[in-house]
């Protein structure tokens, strides 16, 4: 609470130019809003929301409708995210350098915490798309990889329900298995 | 991310500099602008926060209201708001706010989402997700969860070393290495207990352990003098570490060379002898293939495994329908919902160990084992390598023999050998095991020195141009066997 609270004064001071220059860009190419779930409207650039299959196909089925594509299963703050990954993309797509565009993709997760990784995947399957889901399900496959069992349930904060004779038991049965478990 | 907040920062800074505004500002600000710009100025439209908009604009001093608006709701809307707009700014910093989910993150993540994400986890993490949860172990046990996993590219290839001699016992144990995490594991079976000089081939998750020998009087011990060929057929299912047993072979075999073969899943094996051609073999491979070795019988004994069938049948039986599919592979593989494997035993040692000619193929949909022709009389020195075939430009089938030392590919067009790729290391075990898998060949080498034996693992990628041998696994981990597990060793490839 107390974060989001930062000098109020001291942001909406230097609000005004940088209205403007907002004002400009939003000229420059066509935008398309995106209403999310929580009620938050997201102006985005044409060729970013042709990134989102979802609304894409919302364009493409109903060309003149309305200006505002309303995305019920879509909460702002992943949202966010989401549309910083997919401004990034564009510029590969232009530009397609698969190191770099990789090297971009590991950036944009490592900064990411598990809850906001958890969090945008949902979205990224909903807008359908692929390329982010990808790398979400990788990051988040790549935090409990060589983890132990207690870590991944923490993770997803997932109680365990096996009683202790079945864990005994299918601990037996892969034990092979879990040696060298990195730690948590 | 970061890259894409470096640009956008210094664009604002310039222009904001022009403004003279301060930097320590324009870092504080840049972030909320970046925000802005996604967001867009689509608030106005917004009914339910007229009032908080209209109030707070004020902050905006004219031409910013929009930006104002957007700082505005972080003061004037309810916490789920807030959290939603500076907790992507903050990503890190909000643990309280962010705190009451990870209690129930989980219930976010539908299971079909979920699936997507397991199914990515290299096999011993694998294994681990299944203690998670009931639910956990249900997802990750489908059939159509290990489909989509063999499907994607999250399978790594796992080396699994047989025939293991410890304290003169044939002790069963499975040396298992997952080559991508570098680590070894170590199965025991009390199936392969007292085994010995049988053949591994793998097949999708499974591995066949065909025929081999076991010893009558000194049971457990590596005997040559008094022993029993088993006909019998082992299936290693290393992901359940389970095993079962499937009909056995028509002839008892000790290290018959093996290959699988992938077949239509309609088609039947059954006719595959009824065709006698006279067979034109590439008879320059002989010369090649010893050059290093003596012992050109036990060469010809000596493993092929994987597609041991493609070698002679494009060349000389081009009307042998029922191994034709070999070369459609790809097209059917789709249509197609699981893909069958038929496994081919060929030659090894008889009962009295003479060296057999027969072959036999096993159709596990049938669970049959169906003699096929005998091989030609001169076949005496084939076999030496691993072959295996790949799909090249537009469809030509190329062929790639490993040759003890040397790799030498023959060319399916006309037929020719030429050598591929010298192997680097200096040839310390006559009965080096090497198994090919899609475009990797994976070698092993045992050998007693300074009272120990050390196992080296080597791969060659021949999908390169250059074909380099590097070397795999940094641990030995066969110091506690004894010598004859040189000698018994066998090699498996999975992909887990």
């Amino acid at each position: 609470m107390s974060s989001s609270a930062e000098n109020p004064t001291l942001t909406t001071e230097i609000t005004k130019p940088s209205t403007e220059i907002a004002t400009e860009t939003a000229q420059s190419a066509k935008k398309i809003n995106l209403k999310t779930s929580d009620d938050q409207i997201f102006e985005v650039e044409e060729s970013v929301a042709m990134e989102f299959a979802t609304v894409k196909s919302f364009f493409e089925d109903a060309p003149s409708s309305t200006d505002t594509v309303p995305l019920p299963n879509v909460p702002a703050k992943p949202f966010s995210q989401v549309i910083e990954f997919c401004k990034e993309q564009i510029k590969f797509k232009a530009n397609p350098d698969e190191t770099e565009k990789k090297k971009s993709n590991s950036e944009f997760v490592k900064e990411k915490t598990n809850e906001d990784l958890v969090e945008m995947i949902p979205v990224a399957n909903y807008l359908e798309i692929k390329d982010l889901l990808d790398v979400l399900n990788q990051a988040v496959a790549d935090r409990i990889q060589n983890r132990s069992v207690e870590y991944v349930r923490s993770f997803f904060g997932i109680d365990n329900d096996f009683t202790s004779e079945e864990e005994a038991l299918l601990r037996e049965e892969h034990a092979w298995a879990f040696e060298d478990v990195d730690e948590d | 991310m970061f890259s894409e907040r470096l640009t956008g920062e210094a664009s604002l800074h310039r222009e904001l500099e022009a403004l003279s505004v301060s930097q320590r500002l324009v870092r504080s600000v840049s972030q909320k602008l970046r925000k802005k710009n996604l967001r867009g100025e689509g608030e106005e439209e917004d009914d339910s926060r007229g009032v908080s908009l209209k109030c707070l604009t004020l902050y905006g001093m004219g031409g910013g209201c929009k930006v104002g608006a957007e700082t505005s709701e972080e003061f004037g809307d309810p916490s789920g708001r807030r959290r939603s707009c500076s907790a992507s700014e903050e990503g890190k910093g909000y643990k309280p706010v962010c705190g009451n989910e990870e209690t129930g993150l989980h219930m976010f993540l539908p299971d079909d989402i979920l699936e997507l994400c397991l199914v990515r986890l290299p096999l011993t993490s694998l294994m681990n997700a299944r203690l998670v949860c009931k639910k956990w172990r249900y997802l990750t046990t489908t059939p159509r969860f290990l489909q989509m996993r063999r499907e994607g590219t999250y399978l790594k290839p796992w080396l699994f070393l047989f025939g293991s001699v410890k304290d003169g016992y044939c002790s069963g144990d499975i040396y298992a290495l997952d080559v991508s995490q570098d680590q070894w594991h170590r199965l025991d079976s009390d199936i392969l207990k007292g085994r010995f000089m049988f053949s591994v081939a793998s097949i999708q998750d499974d591995i066949y352990v065909v025929g081999g020998c076991s010893s009558l009087t000194h049971f457990g011990r590596v005997d040559r003098s008094s022993f029993r060929t088993h006909k019998g057929v082992w299936v290693f299912s290393p992901v359940t570490k389970s095993w079962r047993k499937t009909a056995s072979m028509r002839n008892a075999r000790s290290m018959p060379v093996l290959g699988i073969s992938e077949v239509h899943s309609d088609c039947t094996v059954v006719h595959s002898h009824q065709h006698r051609q006279e067979r034109r073999f590439p008879r320059s491979r002989v010369g090649g293939i010893s050059d290093v070795y003596e012992d050109p019988h036990r060469l010809s004994l000596r493993r092929q495994y994987r597609k041991a069938f493609d070698e002679y049948e494009p060349s000389l039986l081009p009307n042998r329908k029922s191994h034709r599919f070999i070369r459609q592979k790809n097209d059917h593989s789709n249509t197609k919902h699981c893909k069958r494997f038929v496994l081919i035993a060929v030659g090894g040692l008889g009962s009295w160990d003479e060296p057999l000619d027969s072959g036999e193929i096993y159709d596990p949909a049938s669970n049959k084992w169906t003699e096929i022709q005998r091989l030609p009389m001169d076949f005496g020195v084939v076999c030496s390598g691993v072959i295996f075939s790949w799909c090249e430009g537009e469809g030509q089938i190329g062929q790639r023999n490993k040759a003890v030392r040397k790799l030498w590919e023959l060319d399916l067009m006309y037929l020719t050998w030429t050598e591929v790729s010298v192997h680097p290391d200096a040839p310390m075990d006559w009965n080096a095991a090497f198994v090919a898998d899609k475009n990797l060949i994976f070698g092993v080498e045992m050998f007693k020195i300074f009272g120990q034996v050390l196992d080296f693992l080597t791969v060659c990628d021949v999908s390169n141009t250059g074909t380099n041998w590097s070397h795999l696994a940094r641990n030995h981990m066969t110091h506690e066997l004894d010598a004859s597990s040189c000698m018994t060793k066998s090699l498996a490839v999975l992909h887990l």
